[in-house]
């Protein structure tokens, strides 16, 4: 503390616990960033302070616990589910919401059995193959953007989509996916976007299709369409 | 879901994927139960804060930012606010000065996953019990209301009938005995 201006300790403290007013914290603020010796005691204090946790004796959870915090977030989610296609939105949901659109009954036990088995199976790891980022096609909306992944369940493997800053479509309008490869585009799926702009899509990929080696994003006048109709808002 | 590190298990979660949380879950829930218990010294109070937590990671939207620390760092950051606003509410006092955001926004940035890290965290963790044998009993007292129970400074001050400034110079005291042991040792190795 050779320097006069430098405040004592005290001060550093008031101001690492947020016990001061506006005026000095402020005060203190423009002088850490000049001063050397304040911000190094500072640093040490901090230093200190992130170790005390470390000293805690770990002790071992109730067993049961799991379940019940597991069940209480995955319930909660569920109005959510039912009430609007949002980031809130689970897998299986996300898929019954595609299946909805696309008009395949939900009914079918075939297909449930097949997303529940998928969805169910802590014991296969999943692994991300790859990452596409996607942006706007439309430099002046640059605030849409989104990232897919392509990721792998056992033998199973699903494309994952999650997008921002899309408007929400209108009537009948849907967001749409293009799997583009070789200038061909196939669909994988619709989705529809929350008041913030998320949305989310999966879509499983099947053993014989092509790959693909691009992705491209439409808002479309309907959701049953099997070309691009409408303007592209997003792509890799 | 073994072999992902926490950040991509966080940006798993981060697209709803389930097995990705029940990750993370049974790697931290120990470090999480325990910090809670160890505020709360009680078992139901200590389950509704593990429930806070792992539900906070579903929900939150900010995520965490592998640029700004590790993310042990960060869990125990958002354990930690949760507990504290938790046990305030318990005390209906809602008046005190909630700390930790601010402070976890400036911290260096730290190596990632490594196996190196891994054994650091361990050293750190026999360091500071090494050096919690040099406090003093006041000094351990200070750290249980702070850090663990959340009180402000002059909480404790009144609690103790002591002015302020005693209790800021003790809390100097301590940081610094913790602090030259983590240096003493870090020079060893
Ligand atoms: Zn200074």
């Amino acid at each position: 503390m050779e320097n006069p201006n430098c405040h004592g300790t005290d001060q550093l403290i008031e101001y690492m616990f947020g016990e001061i007013n506006e005026e000095d914290r402020i005060r203190i603020e423009q002088h850490i960033e000049s001063c050397q010796t304040c911000r190094k005691e500072l640093e040490e204090m901090r230093d200190a302070w992130y170790a005390i946790p470390y000293e805690m004796e770990e002790i071992e959870a109730p067993a049961d616990l799991k379940s019940e915090v597991m069940d209480s977030i995955f319930k909660a989610e569920q109005p959510v589910m039912k009430k609007k296609w949002s980031m809130n939105t689970g897998w299986i949901a996300a898929a019954v919401l595609m299946l909805l659109l696309v008009g395949v009954s939900w009914n079918n036990n075939h297909l449930r059995n097949q997303l529940g088995a998928m969805e169910t199976n802590p014991s296969l790891p999943t692994q991300v193959l790859q990452i596409f980022a996607l942006n706007a096609a439309d430099s002046g909306r640059d605030a849409a953007r989104g990232s897919a992944w392509l990721m792998q369940q056992g033998d199973a493997k699903k494309l994952v989509f999650s997008v921002q800053g899309l408007s929400q479509a209108e009537g009948q309008e849907a967001y749409q996916v293009w799997l583009i490869h070789n200038g061909t585009r196939r669909s994988a799926g619709v989705f529809l976007v929350d008041e913030q702009g998320n949305g989310v899509l999966t879509y499983d990929m099947k053993e014989q299709q092509a790959p693909f080696e691009a992705i491209g994003i439409t808002l479309e006048p309907d959701a049953v369409g099997e070309k691009p109709r409408g303007k592209k808002v997003l792509g890799t | 879901m073994k072999n992902k590190t926490d950040l991509d298990l966080m940006q798993l979660v981060m697209i709803k994927h389930r097995p990705a949380l029940e990750e993370l879950y049974d790697r931290y829930v120990k470090l999480v139960y325990s910090f809670a218990m160890k505020s709360t010294n009680d078992e139901q109070q200590a389950r509704t804060i593990v429930q806070s937590v792992f539900t906070r990671l579903w929900t939150t939207r900010a995520g965490y930012d592998p640029s700004k620390g590790e993310y042990i760092n960060w869990l125990i950051t958002v354990t930690r606010n949760i507990t504290i606003d938790y046990i305030r509410k318990q005390r209906r006092d809602q008046t005190a000065v909630t700390m930790d955001p601010e402070i976890w926004e400036v911290m260096p940035d730290r190596t990632e996953n490594t196996p190196e890290h891994i054994v650091s965290q361990k050293l750190i963790r026999e360091q500071v019990k090494r050096s919690y044998q040099y406090l003093s009993k006041s000094q351990v007292e200070l750290i249980q209301y702070l850090y663990w129970e959340g009180y402000s400074l002059r909480e404790i001050a009144q609690m103790r009938n002591e002015p302020v400034g005693t209790v800021k110079s003790r809390l100097h005291q301590t940081l610094k005995i913790l602090r030259n042991h983590l240096v003493h040792e870090k020079e060893e190795t």
